[in-house]
């Protein structure tokens, strides 16, 4: 079964990789402040001022639709979340990058191209929840491929590494093109 | 004059709703689209849902309000309009 649409019959997906949990937490964490800033504004205002009648049913409506914003911006965040990942099969690396809804970049790295892993691990949170910056050297037209805030940084690192020396030992055509 | 006053609120409101709800299908469009996992998949389900949901509570709050009142009292305009 395909995991991505250009996926090809013999290549296996060995990584499928988004950002760390902690960047979705963040993300509620943010929204539910949001939304506790909309109900203590309710509240504020219902204190200060006398809501009955009208101006209620107008405040009412005004807390709504401060939801529906919310609502809206939150998905759109979860959907830049959900939808920037990053493919290590056992043949290459897939960088699926959406930016904003209109924008969306696919780089593709064969495994042959690889020069260089470095994981880049910055902070307290990332050393204690293990996340981190996995950045790839290439031989190819893109300089460096970068793993944003992923987990198991090093796990990563090692399984990248393993199918290089894996790939070039399979094909050792790519092998002589990587040397040039 | 006056029935254009009136009926205002509602064609911000109509206006509004059709370009929200627009941009909400291109996020779901996109998670049905490009997400690669059941998770997109589960994602534009509760999205549109809740969107659904929300709109719906909305337009039933919106219609509550007597906006002749808000627009008359609070503008400070003459009844004879």
């Amino acid at each position: 079964m395909n995991i991505f649409p250009s996926q090809k019959s013999y290549e296996k997906v060995e990584l499928f990789l988004r950002r760390h949990w902690l960047i979705l937490f963040f993300i509620y964490l943010g929204f539910g402040i949001l939304t506790l800033l909309g109900l203590s504004g309710f509240y504020l205002a219902s204190k200060f001022f006398i809501l009955k009648g009208n101006n209620l049913n107008l405040a009412v409506f005004l807390l709504s639709f401060y939801f529906l914003f919310i609502w809206y911006f939150l998905f759109k965040t979860l959907t830049d979340f959900y939808l920037d990942t990053w493919i290590v099969t056992d043949h290459r690396i897939l960088d699926i990058h959406q930016l904003g809804l209109f924008k969306r970049n696919i780089s593709e790295l064969r495994l042959s191209k690889i020069q260089d892993v470095t994981v880049e691990i910055k902070g307290i949170l990332s050393t204690f929840l293990n996340y981190g910056t996995v950045m790839i050297q290439t031989a190819g037209e893109i300089p460096e491929f970068t793993f944003e805030q992923v987990p198991r940084p090093q796990q990563v690192k090692d399984k990248i590494l393993q199918l290089y020396d894996q790939f070039i030992k399979q094909h050792p055509g790519d092998e002589e093109i990587h040397e040039l | 004059m006056n029935e254009f006053l009136t009926s205002l609120p509602l064609i911000i409101f109509v206006i509004f709703l059709i370009s929200y709800s627009i941009n909400a299908l291109f996020v779901v469009y996109h998670l049905l689209k490009f997400g690669l996992d059941y998770k997109t998949k589960v994602l534009a389900i509760i999205f549109s849902s809740g969107l659904a949901l929300l709109i719906f509570i909305n337009y039933q709050l919106f219609s509550k309000i007597q906006w002749t009142e808000f627009i008359y009292e609070y503008l400070s305009l003459p009844k004879i309009l």
